[in-house]
C-alpha cells in the first residue's frame, strides 16, 4: 500500500502536469536549453579545432625559425593554447573571460590573452545563457511559479481545509507537496543532464566528464530541492497568494539576480587587484632591484661573476670554460621568474580572498554555491585556467632556460655571431596541457556541498515549522 | 483629452496611497547609488591607469636626454635616432564614464608605440589580471540598475493596473461610465509614468551628480533614454492588463515579459549571431601575421646587400633607413591582411549592433554605454586614430631620415602629440538617437497590440 505521502506528492504531480502554463513554461525553458546546447557544442568544436590547427601553426613557427641566436628565439617566443572542457557546452563557467592562448618568451610571464568576450558590442553584456544558467536562474523560477500558490490563496486554502477536515495531516500534506514539486524540478533537471550527456557524447567526452556531470546534476539536485522546500514553506506560511509571490520572486530576484552581482563587486571593493600596467611595474622595479628593493640584480650577478671567476681560477670570463653571457641569461631568468611568481601568488591570493568574500554570500543565496560547484566539475573555473597557465610557465621556463643553457655551454668565447638549430634544442620539451580531474574539483569545492546540503536542510527545517502552523491554524 | 486627464487624476490620487512604492524607490535610490558609485570607482581606476602608462614616457625621455648629454660633441648615441622616440597613446574615460562601464573593458584602451610600429601595439593592453570571476558576474554599474532593476520597479507599480479592478468586480461598475477601455488604461498608464518616472530620472541623475558625472548633455541624454525606456515598460504593463483578468496572472506575464526582454531574447539572440555569424579568429590573424611577417623579414634579410659606408658618414646611419624601407614595404605588404581582419571584426560588429534595433533593453544599453563613452564604437574609433597617428609619425620619421636629423634633446618637447578625438554629436550622437528610435518603434508596436486587443480589454 502506498504511503499517504506519495499518494499526495503522486497527486501534486498530476495536477501540475495538467497545467498548461507550466507545461508551457518548461517546454520553452527545455527548447531554449536546446538550442544553447547545441550552439555551444558548435562554438566549443570551433574553439577546440582552431587551437589545435594555432597548434600545429606555432610549431611549424618555431622549426621554421632556422639558424638563429637562441637567445633572440627566446625573444621571438612560441605560444601555447588552453585546452578545451567538453563540458563547457553545459557550462561555459568563466570561458568567455579566460585567455584562450599564453605567449611565451623570455624575461616575461605573460598573462593569458584572446579571450573570447574581446570585440563586442551593447549585446555581449547579454551573454551567458547556457543550461547551467537556466538551472540556477531559471529552474528555481519556475519551481516558484509551479508552487507558490499550492497552499496560499483562497481556494487553495478552502481545499486545504477540507483535506485537515478529512483527516490529512497538514504534515502529510506539506511534505506530500514538496516531494511533488521537487519531483518535477527534478524531472526538468533529469532532462537537462540527458541533454547535457548527449552533448558531451557527440564532443567525444571522457569518463571524468561523465562524473563531472554527474556532480553538477548532484549539485543542481541539492539546489532546486532547497528552492521547492522554501516555495512550499511561504506557501503554506502565507495565506495571500499574492502575498506567496511576492515574497518568493523577491527572493529569487535577491538570490540568482542581485547577489551574484553585487558579490563579486564588494568582493573587489573589500581586496583589490593591480590593474595589468601597475602589476608589470611592480614585477619590473623588483626585478631590477630585489624584494627589499635595495638588492639591485646588477650587484647579485656582480657577485655571481666574481663567485665563479674565483671558483673556476680566472680573473676574465672570457677565460671560463663556458660562455658567461648564457650564465647571466640564466640569472635573469630565474631573477624574473622568481619575482613573476611571487607576485602571481599574491595576485592569485587576492583572488582566493575575493572568492571567500563571494562565498560568504551562500548565506543568504545558495546560486553563489552552487556557481563555482559547477563551473569546477566543468573545468571552466578558474582553478582550471591556473592549472593551465602553471603548466604553460613550467613550460616556459624550461624552453627558455634549455636555450639560455646551449648559449652558456656552446656559444663561442669569442665576438663572433653564434647561431644554433633552436628545435633541436628544444626537441625533448613538449607542452600537453590537461583538465582538472573530478578529484581535484571535490577537493577544492566541498564546501559549496556543505553549504547546499545545509541549505536543503534549513528549508526543510522551514517547511516542518510552516506545516506545524497549517495544522494549528490552518 | 478631458476625460483623460481626469482619470489620469484619479489614478494619480489612489497610486499615490501606494505604500510599497516608496519602498521601492527608496531600494532601486540604494541600487542606483551603489551602481554609480561602482562605476565612478571603476572610472578612477582606469584614469590612474592611463596615468601611468602616459607617465612612463618622463623617465623615458629623460634618460635618452642624458645620453644625449653624455655623448661626446658631435657624435650621434643610437638613443637619437628618431625611429626609437616613444609615445604613449591613451584613452582616458569619459566624462559620463560613472554611468556605465560597457565594453570598455573589451577593446584595448592604450597603446605603446614607436614610430614603426604596427598593428600588435595594442596587444599589451588586451590583457588584464583582475579576478576572471568577478568579470564574468557582470559589473555592476548604474546601467545594470537601469536595464535590469527599473523594469522589475515599474512592473511592480503597474502591473496590476486593470487587473485588480477586472478581479474585484469593479471594472464593470467603471465600464458602465461613458469611457472607453483603451482611455481608461491609457490614464491609469499615464498616472503611474508620472508617479514614477520622474522621481526615478531625478535618483539616477543625483547618482551621477553625487559621484561626479555631471556633464550636462550627456545627463540630458540619460534622462530621455530612462524616460523612454520608462515608458516601454509602462506601456508593455498597460498591454498585459489588456489581457489579464486577474493580478497574479498579470504579475506572471510581467515576470514572464521581464526574463524574456531582458534576459533570455538578448542572449539567444547572442548565441545565435555568434553561430551564424561567427567573431573572426584572432588566434588564426595572429598566426597568420606572425608568419607572413617573418617570411617578408626572411626575404629580406637575404635580399640585403653589403652595408656601404656613406662619405661623408650621416649623421644617422644608413641601416636605420634600410630599416625603415623594409619595415614600410613589410607594412604595404602586410596592409591586406589587416585590412581583412578589420572588416571582418566590423561586420561582426554590424551584426551585433543590427540586433539591438530590435531588443529594447540592448538598446537602452547601448545607449548608456555610448552616453558614458564606454562604447565599442569609441574604442573603435580610438584604434583608428592611433593607426592614423602611427602612419602620420612614420611620415615624420620619413623626414627626419631623409634629412638626416637626428633627435636632440629639445626636439622631444616637440614631438607629434595624440589626441583622441570624441564623437561630434556628443552624448546625443546617431547611436543614441537610432536607440531612442528603436525604443520609440518598439513602444508603438506595443500600443498597436493593445488597440488591436480593445475588445479583450472591455470583457471582464
Amino acid at each position: 500500500m502506498t504511503a499517504p505521502v506519495l499518494v499526495v506528492a503522486g497527486n501534486q504531480l498530476q495536477l501540475m502536469a495538467r497545467d498548461n502554463r507550466l507545461r508551457l513554461l518548461a517546454a520553452a525553458i527545455l527548447l531554449l536549453v536546446a538550442a544553447s546546447l547545441a550552439t555551444g557544442a558548435a562554438r566549443l568544436q570551433a574553439q577546440a579545432l582552431e587551437r589545435q590547427a594555432a597548434t600545429v601553426r606555432d610549431q611549424v613557427l618555431w622549426d621554421n625559425l632556422g639558424p638563429i641566436n637562441p637567445h633572440g628565439a627566446a625573444h621571438a617566443g612560441r605560444t601555447v593554447y588552453a585546452p578545451v572542457s567538453p563540458l563547457a557546452a553545459f557550462e561555459p563557467g568563466l570561458n568567455d573571460f579566460l585567455g584562450s592562448s599564453v605567449r611565451l618568451e623570455g624575461h616575461s610571464q605573460n598573462p593569458s590573452r584572446d579571450r573570447p568576450m574581446e570585440g563586442g558590442s551593447a549585446i555581449s553584456r547579454f551573454g551567458g545563457f547556457s543550461a547551467a544558467w537556466a538551472l540556477q536562474v531559471v529552474g528555481p523560477l519556475l519551481i516558484i511559479l509551479a508552487g507558490f500558490s499550492i497552499f496560499s490563496g483562497e481556494r487553495a486554502r478552502e481545499r486545504l481545509k477540507q483535506e485537515l477536515g478529512a483527516g490529512a495531516p497538514a504534515r502529510t500534506l506539506v511534505f506530500g507537496r514538496l516531494i511533488g514539486l521537487a519531483a518535477a524540478g527534478l524531472i526538468l533537471l533529469a532532462a537537462f543532464a540527458l541533454a547535457g550527456a548527449a552533448a558531451l557524447l557527440a564532443g567525444g567526452a571522457s569518463a571524468a566528464d561523465a562524473v563531472g556531470l554527474l556532480a553538477i546534476t548532484a549539485g543542481y539536485a541539492l539546489y532546486l530541492s532547497a528552492f521547492a522546500a522554501l516555495t512550499i514553506g511561504v506557501s503554506a506560511l502565507l495565506s495571500s497568494a499574492r502575498a506567496s509571490l511576492v515574497l518568493l520572486l523577491g527572493f529569487w530576484a535577491v538570490a540568482t539576480l542581485l547577489v551574484p552581482r553585487i558579490a563579486p563587486a564588494l568582493a573587489e571593493s573589500l581586496h583589490p587587484t593591480p590593474s595589468a600596467p601597475a602589476f608589470e611595474a611592480a614585477v619590473t622595479d623588483e626585478a631590477k632591484n630585489g624584494v627589499s628593493g635595495h638588492d639591485p640584480a646588477d650587484e647579485r650577478l656582480d657577485a655571481l661573476k666574481e663567485s665563479l671567476l674565483k671558483k673556476h681560477g680566472v680573473t676574465k670570463v672570457e677565460d671560463l670554460p663556458f660562455n658567461f653571457s648564457g650564465v647571466a641569461l640564466e640569472f635573469g631568468e630565474k631573477n624574473s621568474t622568481d619575482t613573476y611568481n611571487r607576485h602571481y601568488d599574491a595576485l592569485f591570493g587576492a583572488y582566493r580572498q575575493q572568492d571567500d568574500v563571494q562565498q560568504a554570500f551562500s548565506l543568504v543565496s545558495p546560486a553563489m554555491a552552487v556557481a563555482p560547484w559547477s563551473r569546477a566539475f566543468a573545468g571552466t573555473d578558474f582553478a582550471a585556467h591556473r592549472l593551465f597557465l602553471s603548466e604553460a610557465e613550467t613550460y616556459r621556463y624550461a624552453l627558455i632556460q634549455k636555450l639560455n643553457g646551449d648559449v652558456r655551454l656552446n656559444r663561442p668565447n669569442t665576438d663572433e655571431v653564434y647561431l644554433a638549430d633552436v628545435s633541436k634544442i628544444s626537441a625533448g620539451l613538449t607542452f600537453k596541457p590537461r583538465l582538472t580531474t573530478p578529484a581535484e574539483a571535490w577537493a577544492a569545492q566541498k564546501t559549496n556541498l556543505l553549504i547546499l546540503a545545509a541549505w536543503l536542510l534549513a528549508s526543510l527545517a522551514f517547511a516542518g515549522f510552516a506545516a506545524a502552523r497549517l495544522e494549528r491554524t490552518p | 483629452m478631458t476625460t483623460l486627464i481626469a482619470i489620469t487624476r484619479h489614478e494619480l490620487r489612489r497610486a499615490l496611497r501606494d505604500r510599497a512604492l516608496p519602498w521601492l524607490l527608496v531600494l532601486f535610490a540604494a541600487l542606483a547609488a551603489y551602481g554609480a558609485w561602482n562605476g565612478a570607482q571603476w572610472a578612477k581606476e582606469r584614469a590612474a591607469t592611463v596615468q601611468l602608462i602616459t607617465d612612463e614616457l618622463g623617465p623615458l625621455v629623460e634618460m635618452r636626454r642624458e645620453q644625449l648629454a653624455e655623448a661626446p660633441a658631435g657624435t650621434w648615441p643610437f638613443s637619437s635616432t628618431p625611429q626609437l622616440a616613444p609615445f604613449r597613446l591613451v584613452l582616458r574615460p569619459g566624462a559620463m564614464a560613472a554611468l556605465s562601464i560597457g565594453q570598455a573593458e573589451a577593446y584595448p584602451y592604450a597603446a605603446r608605440m614607436i614610430p614603426l610600429q604596427d598593428i600588435t601595439m595594442f596587444d599589451y593592453f588586451k590583457v588584464d589580471v583582475d579576478n576572471p570571476a568577478v568579470r564574468a558576474a557582470g559589473r555592476f554599474d548604474l546601467a545594470f540598475v537601469i536595464v535590469f532593476v527599473l523594469p522589475l520597479v515599474l512592473l511592480a507599480a503597474a502591473f496590476d493596473l486593470w487587473s485588480r479592478e477586472r478581479e474585484r468586480g469593479v471594472a464593470a461598475m467603471v465600464l458602465s461610465q461613458p469611457v472607453g477601455p483603451l482611455s481608461l488604461l491609457a490614464g491609469k498608464a499615464l498616472a503611474r509614468a508620472l508617479l514614477v518616472l520622474p522621481p526615478v530620472i531625478a535618483i539616477v541623475l543625483a547618482s551621477l551628480i553625487a559621484f561626479g558625472a555631471s556633464q550636462p548633455e550627456g545627463l540630458a541624454a540619460t534622462a530621455v533614454v530612462v524616460l523612454v525606456y520608462g515608458l516601454f515598460w509602462i506601456a508593455l504593463a498597460a498591454l498585459i492588463n489588456v489581457f489579464a483578468r486577474r493580478s497574479t496572472d498579470a504579475a506572471l506575464a510581467g515576470g514572464a515579459a521581464w526574463l524574456a526582454i531582458g534576459v533570455l531574447a538578448p542572449a539567444l539572440a547572442l548565441a545565435t549571431a555568434n553561430v551564424v555569424s561567427p567573431a573572426p579568429s584572432e588566434l588564426q590573424f595572429s598566426a597568420n601575421y606572425l608568419e607572413q611577417s617573418r617570411a617578408i623579414r626572411k626575404e629580406q634579410r637575404e635580399a640585403r646587400g653589403p652595408e656601404l659606408p656613406g662619405d661623408p658618414a650621416p649623421k644617422i646611419p644608413d641601416r636605420i633607413r634600410n630599416f625603415f624601407k623594409e619595415r614600410t614595404a613589410e607594412d604595404q605588404r602586410l596592409a591586406p591582411l589587416v585590412q581583412s581582419q578589420l572588416q571582418a571584426r566590423a561586420e561582426r560588429r554590424a551584426v551585433l549592433d543590427a540586433l539591438r534595433l530590435f531588443l529594447p533593453s540592448v538598446a537602452v544599453q547601448d545607449a548608456l554605454d555610448r552616453i558614458a563613452g564606454a562604447d565599442a564604437d569609441r574604442a573603435v574609433a580610438f584604434q583608428s586614430q592611433a593607426m592614423s597617428f602611427t602612419a602620420q609619425t612614420k611620415a615624420w620619421l620619413a623626414q627626419r631620415l631623409a634629412n638626416d636629423q637626428p633627435l636632440a634633446s629639445e626636439d622631444y618637447d616637440h614631438l607629434p602629440r595624440f589626441q583622441f578625438r570624441e564623437a561630434p554629436a556628443g552624448a546625443f550622437q546617431t547611436g543614441v538617437l537610432v536607440d531612442l528610435a528603436a525604443l520609440a518603434a518598439a513602444i508603438a508596436f506595443l500600443a498597436a497590440g493593445a488597440v488591436l486587443g480593445r475588445r479583450s480589454a472591455a470583457s471582464l
